[in-house]
């Protein structure tokens, strides 16, 4: 069964932690997002997890296998994607991926087979151009291709969609989503709705830190929505709302037919201000302000430890 | 996954194709070929062009004319050494290549050794053609008897080793450096520079010219067995081979060392 566990992974440069005491464990099939801000610790946990960095202490595996004793077994069944990584600038888009075939152990044919089939899911560039002469963006998703050639059990990806235009982040998270039916993937991310789409379960991580380590659906139970946007069929001034202003805090305008309704929060609030919405005029749609992981990210890593504590003790 | 482990052999041959294939892609393996036959090749074509009395005039025997062109080998074992082994490990922390290259399921160990096994087979290709133009040189003004193929044989190995030891110390300097450019110019300019003050310091101060330390020193060895023998050369030929081996073995497991080390 795949597997990613890290035990007590910290690593220190001279006097600075870039990562204190990490410990999680993962097993079967699914996707877990790892998130935090610019220098949180998300890529060295990455690097450690996948032998490009050693732990001052602690120690990481994958399927089972300690990456610092047998980084050759270990890595074998894991594709990985740590730093928008450069293949050799010299060889074609097609050597590239064979070189990986070839290193992993896929037979040439169903190498190319495969090839063929991710060119076509993630609009491979043409792959007879060498890697250098491809842009950013063509180059991470040979990148990403590479990773996922040999149909690894376990898939490590750093921030994947880094780099990628709208349209080719689409095509990586659905080829995400459908992956993780059958494999386990852990994936650093700054984009919460990337997150939000792909993954069951997120790590928020601040200062080396690991501040929640929780399901998303238990995420959005505990986290704490204050805003609502309402769309309404006909033009609707904030005035006219009076008769709930006893129940929220502000009411701003977005549009003419869009409102935001800052409230307390409260559970019983929430379909209150809908009936009285209703009541007002016709409304189109009620929804969160901001994403439920948003929300949670911002009363981690805003609040810190102290947010934390509160997120997982609500 | 159903694929079953390749084994360090087979991904020995991978990394040993690839970095072939990266060699003959540079213009620096193009320069270094267009170099040798330039040199060798322009010598030869000139000689062949006067005629052989004037070969006669300037060289009395087929020893003295390839001793002569081989003059030219220890430099250029030094230079290709320097030029092939001298970013082989400092392109995978210099550049974003280690984040792909490393992340595979290959011990480290293997890599490195099909890096080295590729510049040495690269190096060693150049400094056989520039062995082959003197032999055929040799062959072509004098006669096939009379070239001296024993001791032009020992010194085309003697020159491999040398070859393997600069690549050694090169893989050692590139370990060493984060990039891969300026790894590249700090071991030629220790390798033709640095070595040579090196070795004069110490001729200078210490009044011996038995410079046993210096990889430098062994190669005077490769054209001055062809032209004094076997026998006869300074240094002598065990210790040239010595130096060259010790220089082999010794910087290939400093740079291993250093390369397993390393973090991206």
């Amino acid at each position: 069964m795949p597997s990613i566990e890290a035990q007590g992974l910290t690593k220190r440069y001279g006097g600075f932690t870039a990562l204190d005491d990490a410990s999680f464990k993962f097993e079967g099939s699914g996707a877990i997002g790892y998130l935090g801000p610019n220098g949180a610790g998300k890529t060295t946990t990455l690097k450690l997890l996948t032998g490009l960095a050693r732990p001052t202490a602690g120690r990481g595996l994958l399927n089972g296998v300690d990456i610092g004793r047998d980084p050759k077994r270990a890595l074998w069944d894991v594709g990985t994607v740590i730093e928008s990584p450069e293949p050799y600038p010299w060889q074609t888009g097609q050597r590239t991926l064979e070189m990986v075939a070839a290193f992993r152990g896929v037979p040439m044919r169903e190498a190319r087979a495969k090839i063929e089939e991710l060119a076509s899911e993630l609009d491979l560039p043409p792959l007879d151009k060498k890697t250098g002469a491809l842009s950013k963006g063509q180059r991470q998703r040979v990148v990403i291709a590479s990773s996922l050639l040999s149909d690894p059990g376990v898939i490590i990806l750093d921030e994947p969609t880094s780099g990628l235009d709208p349209a080719e982040r689409i095509a990586v998270r659905n080829i995400l989503v459908k992956l993780k039916r059958e494999h386990l993937i852990l994936m650093s991310s700054h984009l919460l709705s990337e997150v939000t789409e792909v993954c069951d379960r997120a790590i928020f991580i601040n200062h080396g830190k690991i501040l929640l380590n929780e399901t998303v659906e238990n995420i959005a139970k505990r986290a704490v929505d204050t805003q609502v946007d309402v769309e309404f069929a006909v033009p609707i001034h904030p005035d006219q709302l009076g008769s709930i202003a006893e129940l929220v805090r502000s009411v701003v305008a977005l549009s003419p037919t869009k409102l935001r309704i800052d409230y307390s929060g409260h559970s019983d609030a929430r379909p209150e201000i809908l009936k009285r919405c209703v009541a007002v005029g016709p409304v189109l749609s009620y929804a969160s302000a901001t994403l439920v992981l948003e929300d949670a990210y911002l009363q981690l890593i805003g609040g810190g430890v102290a947010g934390a504590n509160h997120l997982a003790e609500d | 996954m159903t694929h079953s482990p390749v084994s360090d052999t087979e991904q020995f041959e991978v990394a040993l194709t690839t970095q072939v294939r990266s060699y003959l892609s540079t213009y620096r393996f193009w320069a270094m070929l267009g170099l040798v036959l330039a040199i060798g090749g322009g010598i030869s074509l000139y000689l062949a062009a006067r005629g052989a009395g004037f070969v006669a005039h300037h060289f009395a025997t087929a020893t003295d004319y390839i001793g002569a062109i081989l003059g030219f080998v220890a430099f250029l074992a030094i230079v290709v050494g320097a030029f092939f082994g001298g970013d082989a490990i400092s392109t995978d922390f210099g550049t974003k290549t280690g984040y792909y290259v490393l992340a595979q399921p290959v011990k480290r160990s293997v890599l490195l050794s099909g890096r080295y096994v590729a510049a040495f087979l690269v190096s060693s290709g150049i400094v056989a053609v520039y062995y082959l133009i003197a032999m055929v040189g040799g062959v072509g003004f004098f006669s096939f008897g009379a070239v001296p193929w024993a001791s032009l044989g020992l010194s085309f190995l003697l020159a491999l080793l040398l070859t393997a030891g600069v690549l050694s110390f090169a893989f050692c300097l590139s370990s060493l450096s984060r990039s891969p450019a300026i790894g590249l110019v700090i071991t030629i300019i220790v390798l033709l520079v640095g070595l040579s003050i090196i070795d004069g310091v110490v001729t200078a101060f210490a009044g011996t010219s038995s410079l046993w330390f210096s990889i430098l020193y062994a190669a005077d060895a490769i054209s001055g067995m062809v032209t004094q023998g076997i026998s006869g050369t300074t240094p002598p030929v065990w210790q040239a081979a010595a130096i060259s081996a010790v220089y082999t073995v010794g910087f290939a497991a400093v740079a291993y060392v250093l390369y397993q080390r390393e973090e991206t």
